[in-house]
């Protein structure tokens, strides 16, 4: 999925901007990291990508498709293309792992035999196959947090969002978290991961952008 | 040329450069539709079974605001059918105007006696009537004290028809004519008391109507209110099945399916209630019918009418569901 943003502003109706003037564009099959203190307006990026809020200026391109074209009736269909990770994972401890990740295939109403399907596929690639039955309240930290990305994935998104993935987690957990990421991407997914780590944002060697009171103040380099 | 903005900020050109084909709503196959509803059905049951005390508490204050107007319903019903069965021979009384003379009168009895819904007419003269006045009041001198005879010719009409409450408004139709003829000063229909019962009845009916609106108003409310807790209480839910791209609609089916099943719960207990209510009247109400030896018997609530109150129950707790989900999912997301 190809993503553009062109000058793009948020302001909040207590007229705090959180974003103004955002311009980059992020390639099909790209992998990118943004980064920025907390407040810089890394979580509204976020959400104007996955229209939980709308911008107030400038244009978002999704594969050339300007988001203000779409209704709310199409924002669920939107939603189901992109794949978010949370730093507090969001995962519902009434049902177990199996059924966390199975979650977003249930939402689009695919058939049972093929959501146990792609829900075991994605618990593998995340290394939880064992734990399906678990509640996620069973598990540790990193373990958490590889269900969300399970889920994140499940769909096949064409783009996978993650914000502050890392935030709870030791350095090596991290690390397995971002090449996770990286995994992804290496098979066609459009990643961006927004993180304030910029230490393991400096190893991973990809795109950085950079958020300062809103305003991009860097796009390129390795942080 | 400037274009003007929508909403959202998009101009015509904008729409019209990144026209898409991006599916937004999923193909329909009623498979998939009928399995989604079916396993909603069932898992909206079960969340009504894991918290038993609220879920039984919902439904019995359903149930007892549905069975007041039921049972009164039926107490009505009861109470129709009995005085369906009292009729007694219909009098409709015609005073003639004072200056009729007997041949004017004779002429009018003579045409009315030929009518079809008219069995016979009795004529009263008044001399006849002076007469039949002074041996039933005791007031003959006075009487004699006037100088004419003060009374008017007055027909007696029998109609054909018996009054009972269902031919009661075409008798009165029937009197509403007679005291239409030109001979006529006064026409009175005797059955007053029907007439009285026939306006308690309608006051009755409209009483439990007024009731049972209100009532259902009642349960409106207390589904609406119970989903509105169920919503809040699944918040967590609802933000990550939105956050997966769930529409509306699905986010909303299971808590108009739990809207429903309060319902159906609500009206089957009514009904229950309402059957034992009547069992339990049925002894002495028996007793007293018998006293006045009429050929009666006791109605409860018959089939016809649980399936309307179940009916009539389940659509008033979809409907109150409806209300409180629309207005409440849409405020959900993630801040």
């Amino acid at each position: 999925m190809e993503i553009e943003f062109q000058r793009v502003g948020k302001k909040y109706e207590s007229g705090q901007e959180a974003l103004s003037q955002v311009s980059f564009h992020l390639r099909q099959g790209e992998m990118a990291f943004l980064t920025g203190h907390s407040g810089a307006g890394k979580s509204t990026l976020m959400k104007l990508m996955m229209m939980i809020e709308r911008q107030t200026s400038g244009q978002i391109l999704v594969d050339g498709v300007d988001l203000r074209t779409l209704s709310r009736r199409a924002v669920p269909h939107h939603r189901r293309r992109v794949g978010v990770v949370f730093q507090n994972h969001q995962l519902l401890l009434d049902r177990s792992v199996f059924h966390n990740v199975a979650l977003p295939l249930q939402v689009s109403g695919a058939d049972p035999a093929q959501i146990a399907k792609r829900v075991r596929a994605a618990l593998d690639k995340v290394g939880l196959l064992d734990k399906e039955k678990y509640n996620p309240m069973a598990l540790s930290g990193g373990e958490q947090q590889r269900v969300g990305i399970a889920r994140a994935v499940v769909n096949k998104p064409q783009l996978l969002l993650a914000d502050e993935p890392t935030g709870n987690l030791d350095p090596k957990l991290s690390a397995e978290i971002m090449n996770l990421f990286q995994e992804f991407n290496r098979v066609g997914v459009t990643v961006l991961v927004a993180s304030h780590d910029l230490a393991l944002v400096a190893r991973m060697r990809h795109r950085v952008l950079t958020l300062n009171q809103g305003r991009m103040v860097n796009d390129g380099g390795f942080g | 040329m400037a274009q003007k903005p929508n909403q959202r900020g998009a101009t015509r050109e904008s729409i019209k450069a990144t026209k898409h084909n991006w599916p937004t709503r999923t193909t329909f196959s009623p498979n998939k539709y009928f399995r989604q509803h079916q396993a909603t059905l069932a898992e909206s049951f079960m969340r009504l079974i894991s918290y038993p005390l609220a879920s039984v508490m919902t439904v019995m204050v359903i149930a007892i605001a549905l069975s007041l107007p039921g049972g009164l319903y039926v107490l009505l019903k009861n109470v129709q059918s009995v005085t369906d069965q009292w009729e007694q021979q219909s009098v409709i009384t015609l005073y003639l105007f004072p200056n009729m003379e007997d041949t004017q009168a004779l002429a009018l009895s003579h045409r009315l006696s030929a009518q079809d819904d008219i069995a016979s007419v009795e004529y009263i003269s008044k001399e006849e009537g002076l007469r039949y006045f002074e041996q039933s009041s005791g007031y003959e001198q006075i009487m004699s004290a006037l100088p004419e005879n003060p009374l008017p010719i007055v027909l007696r009409v029998i109609p054909k028809q018996a009054v009972d409450i269902t031919t009661l408004s075409s008798l009165q139709a029937l009197r509403d004519t007679l005291a239409a003829e030109k001979e006529v000063d006064h026409a009175e229909l005797d059955a007053q008391w029907l007439q009285r019962l026939a306006n308690i009845l309608s006051f009755g009916q409209r009483f439990v109507y007024a009731l049972s609106v209100l009532l259902v108003v009642a349960v409106l409310l207390i589904v609406g209110n119970t989903i509105r807790m169920a919503v809040e209480s699944r918040r967590d839910e609802v933000l990550v099945m939105k956050l997966v791209g769930a529409t509306d609609a699905y986010i909303r089916r299971p808590f108009l399916y739990m809207g429903f099943w309060f319902g159906v719960l609500g009206g089957f207990f009514a009904s229950l209630c309402i059957l034992l209510l009547s069992w339990w009247v049925s002894a002495p109400a028996e007793r007293l019918i018998d006293l006045y030896q009429s050929g009666f018997d006791l109605q409860s609530f018959n089939a016809d009418e649980i399936v309307l109150c179940l009916t009539i129950s389940a659509f008033v707790g979809v409907f109150g569901a409806w209300i409180a989900v629309n207005r409440h999912i849409a405020n959900i997301e993630l801040q």
